[in-house]
């Protein structure tokens, strides 16, 4: 793998592309027997067309219920701060805020799938074990590609876009043809065999494969936004690595923006262009993944960042910080970092929080060091 | 599929043969055969003493003087090819003429037990599931410990003590009196039903409290998986979602049960046909035993086991439909 030519991607063009996601301030707790657990404390991030953001944090940090209350994705008892904000390119270019949509709505239904695709951890349980494989792809398919798309900003009028709409309710797709598309997808994510792969169940097909047609099932319906949720983990080292260079590939084509969530910092510097890193339900440092990487600002990065000696054998798991994570119960006051920081400045860190702070050239971080 | 099933209608003929051969072995185990039996009614009847010649030719006339595998065959022979299941000592006529009707009332109560069973359990365990922590979920917990600490004949008193004495009606029997000898007709069918309600009731109270259980159970488990997550992440609408995945599989153990409730009904229904006074093949079967009319009793079990048998191979079959995992491991 290339890791440097894919790192140097990062310093061109860092800010020119558009923001597909664009997240304020977002918060989310929820209702427990306990009393009410803030998991996501206030974190803003985009998600740029054609670009990767990688997610990373220890377990528990809060990757996962932030990317998911994208589509709203998120466990009953979840509750989203009205203070904030998911801006969201739903289709035709520009940002919708979805963050008051109720789960059940129709627009965020039309949006899961549509405009925000998600893979997830486990490729052996993504799919349901009976149906096959084309059965599943098909099903997204038919739900959101319409017979023919209009070109982009041809639904200027609210006459056009009413005429739009009801054709494309009647556009919906053949059984026939979406099982072609997922026949096609398949084989576009490297699956040998694809027109007999179609026709298999899960359980036929190994984990490397498997999570290749999740892939597929997430591409067929060519979304604006892929959220990727750990989809390596749970493969071995070549697998992975295929993977990986097969969802790069897909970027390049497609021009999707990708949402990289993985505890592993060396397969960010493979995949990312830009990082985000989570502590405690924030992002205590954000910013184009070369520069983060080979300067880290926030003591935590710089934790996580120690365990890896050199930059060729980046492939290490994330336990290098000393200390525990608190209990997002007994979430401490102050910097949420204080308790395990080498650098904790004392009578500051344990009472003030810090604010985000840009460092310019894209970065930002929360910490009193760099104010 | 095909091959599956074929395997398994094979496994299916082998039971019964096995099943045959200890039927069999039961109705011998009296002593005496049937003219004995037939040479002493005659004698007690009309006081005409019977010699041992006059035994030996109503042996010989009914085959009864051939060795045991030979009688055997003969047996399963009559049955495969006539449906002919032999003499009744008791009631001196065909076991055919004997069990007739019973045979049909007893398949009426038994898939009336089933549909109801099923019609409740399923979707009120998914609901309850879906709505967990809800009223109708903490009801439903009350009801099904309730169905499975009653006794059934003792719920079969009570239904029968409400119904005759606020409605006035005879829940007893299977159809109502001035009905009972009528021919078939759309009347006496409603009429069935109308009284298949009780006993249906009754017999389908504890596996209902039972498979309510098991269906919330799985359907939580099934409400978790990935799979459930990644089919909302498509963007498939809730109801939908609900019911292509969780739902489908919260009713596998249902099926894979069906033989075990079948079992279940016929070994409760003697008990409940006696309170109900209904007249089925369980009653007959015990009532059978006691004559010590084997030929009765044998076609009993014969007809109890296979709709066991088939009512599994049934589950079988379906269960492998309905989760393509199976098909591969059963061959
Ligand atoms: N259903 C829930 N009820 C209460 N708290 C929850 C629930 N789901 C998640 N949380 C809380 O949200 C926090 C963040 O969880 P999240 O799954 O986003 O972590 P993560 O960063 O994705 O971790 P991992 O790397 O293990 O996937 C957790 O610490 C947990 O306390
Ligand atoms: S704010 Fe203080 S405690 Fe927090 S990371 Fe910076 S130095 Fe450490
Ligand atoms: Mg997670």
């Amino acid at each position: 793998m290339d890791m440097e030519a894919s790192v140097g991607v990062t310093s061109t063009a860092a800010t020119e592309a558009s923001s597909v996601l664009d997240i304020r301030n977002l918060k989310v707790s929820f209702r427990t027997d306990e009393g009410i657990v803030t998991a996501v404390d206030g974190v803003s991030f985009q998600a740029r067309k054609g670009r990767t953001l990688g997610l990373v944090g220890e377990s528990g940090s809060g990757k996962s219920v932030s990317t998911r209350a994208v589509t709203k994705l998120l466990p009953k008892n979840a509750i989203i701060d009205p203070g904030s904000a998911i801006r969201l390119d739903t289709g035709n270019g520009s940002l919708t805020d979805v963050a008051p949509l109720p789960a059940n709505s129709r627009e965020i239904r039309n949006i899961r799938g549509g405009a925000v695709a998600m893979i997830f951890q486990e490729p052996m349980a993504s799919f349901s074990p009976v149906y096959t494989i084309g059965n599943q792809i098909a099903e997204a398919v038919r739900l959101h590609r319409r017979a023919a798309l209009s070109p982009l900003g041809a639904t200027e009028t609210v006459g056009d876009q009413i005429a739009e709409s009801l054709r494309a309710q009647n556009a919906k797709l053949t059984k026939q043809e979406a099982w072609e598309i997922a026949i096609e997808m398949l084989h576009k994510v490297g699956i040998s065999n694809a027109n007999l792969r179609v026709d298999q169940y899960p359980h036929e097909l190994s984990g490397g494969m498997r999570q290749r047609a999740m892939i597929a099932t997430a591409l067929s319906t060519h979304p604006k936004l892929l959220i990727a949720d750990e989809p390596t983990t749970a493969l071995d080292v070549t697998i992975q690595a295929q993977i990986l260079e097969l969802m790069g590939q897909l970027q390049a084509d497609l021009g999707m923006s990708i949402i990289f969530i993985t505890h592993d910092m060396g397969v960010i510097a493979q995949v990312a262009h830009d990082v985000a890193v989570m502590y405690l339900g924030v992002i205590v440092e954000r910013g184009p993944t070369r520069a983060l990487i080979e300067d880290p600002k926030h003591p935590y990065t710089e934790g996580l960042l120690q365990a890896i000696p050199r930059m060729d054998v980046l492939s290490r798991r994330l336990t290098p910080v000393p200390g525990d994570i608190p209990s997002p119960l007994e979430r401490p006051a102050g910097c949420p970092f204080q308790t395990r920081c080498p650098k904790r400045i004392p009578g500051r860190c344990d009472r003030e929080t810090p604010q985000e702070i840009g460092l310019g050239g894209g970065r930002f971080v929360s910490c009193f060091l760099h104010e | 599929m095909l091959r599956f099933a074929l395997h398994r209608l094979f496994g299916m003929a082998v039971t019964m043969f096995c099943v045959s051969i200890m039927v069999f072995t039961i109705m011998e185990l009296p002593p005496g055969d049937y003219a004995d039996r037939y040479a002493f009614r005659k004698f007690s009847g009309t006081g005409v003493n019977i010699t041992e010649s006059d035994i030996q030719n109503i042996r010989v006339q009914f085959g009864l003087d051939r060795p045991a595998p030979e009688r055997y065959f003969d047996w399963v022979w009559r049955i495969v090819t006539d449906f002919d299941f032999g003499q009744s000592f008791a009631f001196e006529t065909s076991v055919n003429d004997v069990v007739g009707e019973r045979l049909w009332l007893t398949l009426a109560i038994l898939y009336a037990t089933l549909i109801l069973t099923y019609l409740l359990a399923i979707p009120i365990a998914i609901y309850a599931a879906v709505r967990r922590h809800s009223a109708v979920d903490y009801g439903l917990t009350v009801v099904s410990y309730l169905g499975l600490a009653l006794p059934n004949f003792l719920l079969a008193l009570i239904l029968l003590y409400i119904s005759v004495s606020t409605f006035g009606s005879s829940v007893g029997g299977l159809f109502s009196p001035e009905l009972e000898k009528a021919p078939w007709s759309w009347e006496k069918f409603v009429d069935l039903l109308q009284h298949l309600i009780v006993p249906a009731i009754v017999l389908a109270w504890s596996a209902t409290a039972l498979q309510l259980q098991t269906v919330r159970a799985t359907m939580l488990d099934e409400l978790n998986k990935l799979s459930v997550t990644a089919a909302r992440a498509r963007g498939l609408p809730e109801w939908k979602v609900l019911l292509k995945y969780p739902a489908r599989l919260a009713v596998n153990p249902v099926v894979s049960t069906v033989g075990f409730d079948v079992n279940r009904i016929f070994s409760e229904l003697p008990i409940v046909a006696l309170v109900l006074s209904l007249p089925e093949l369980g009653e007959l079967l015990i009532q059978s035993y006691l004559d010590l009319d084997m030929y009765v009793a044998g076609a009993i079990l014969m007809m109890l086991t296979f709709f066991i048998v088939v009512m599994n191979f049934v589950s079988d079959v379906a269960l492998a439909y309905l989760d393509p995992r199976i098909k591969l491991e059963g061959g």
